[in-house]
């Protein structure tokens, strides 16, 4: 198995992982936005001698704000916005899931933030979880729940947040 | 889901639990079916959609104006297009008091980011 960059003929073999939004956007838009928009980078995990795409994720900047709405600003509050790379779609094939696969996508995302962050400057890394198992997983990890909105759509998703300084201090200590 | 199969048709398909589930609860509430409650959703999302497109919030507040809160939704903020996540006074101050005393990594961590090193 390896995960490498979409390529256009991944996105035309019948990817399913259970979740139609995110089937549609791998096989509809991935391959635009990884290639032309620039809009995410769009990773594949592939079984090399199948061609099979058994998961995929994505990857973008983003930057996190406070409301401008709200007159009451804690003192603690950094004045600018903060970076955050922003894993977008996260997905494992519906016929593969339980093998360990989300974490085989997960480790090369994070490993491709810890480096990335060292040319451009991010706070940590943010995702917006679909179910509970998926929260479940990504709690393992350290995620943290950001309080959603009030009047969020209740059973919408979950935002969730990493430090940077965490996923770095969790790297292996070289010998 | 939806997917186009002519001009004039929409054909709907929503299987998972949880949205089938909220669906069927405001069908009740409304008292409406599926296609009302759609047509409903599409007229709030698009004018979300155009407002935000244009540069402006989508808030509530009380009948005094006060306490206003904003709608933000991963859609939403795409729609924005300025690629920013924007959180409420709450959510924000969880999220920097998280940058400011991060808890150690968890073991899960470490053995996943050992894994990711060692490739």
């Amino acid at each position: 198995m390896i995960i490498r960059h979409v390529e256009p003929s991944d996105t035309k073999g019948g990817f399913r992982c259970g979740v139609p939004a995110l089937d549609t956007f791998f096989s509809k838009r991935a391959w635009t936005q990884h290639n032309k928009d620039d809009a995410n980078r769009v990773y594949v995990l592939v079984d090399e001698a199948s061609g099979e795409v058994l998961g995929f994720y994505t990857l973008c900047a983003k930057e996190v704000a406070r409301s401008r709405l709200e007159g009451i600003v804690s003192r603690s509050a950094p004045p600018h916005p903060l970076g955050v790379f922003y894993i977008g779609y996260f997905a494992v094939a519906e016929s593969h899931q339980g093998r360990g696969l989300g974490r085989r996508l997960m480790a090369d995302a994070l490993r491709r933030c810890v480096e990335a962050a060292d040319t451009i400057a991010a706070v940590g890394v943010f995702l917006d979880s679909l179910d509970d198992d998926s929260t479940a997983f990504y709690h393992r990890l350290g995620f943290v729940d950001i309080p959603r909105a009030p009047g969020a759509p209740e059973g919408g998703p979950q935002p969730m947040f990493l430090p940077m300084t965490v996923i770095r201090a969790a790297r292996p200590v070289p010998p | 889901m939806a997917r186009s199969t002519s001009p004039r048709r929409l054909d709907t398909s929503v299987t998972d639990a949880p949205t089938v589930e909220r669906a069927t609860r405001l069908m009740r509430t409304l008292g409406t079916g599926n296609a009302d409650l759609y047509r409903g959703a599409l007229d709030v999302f698009d004018w979300c959609v155009r407002q935000v497109q244009t540069g402006r919030h989508i808030m509530a507040t009380d009948e005094s104006g006060h306490a206003p809160i904003e709608l933000s939704t991963p859609l939403l903020d795409a729609a924005r297009g300025d690629n920013r996540i924007t959180l409420d006074a709450e959510a924000f101050d969880e999220f920097v008091r998280i940058l400011e005393r991060p808890a150690e990594p968890t073991q899960t961590l470490r053995d996943l980011m050992a894994e990711a090193y060692a490739e």
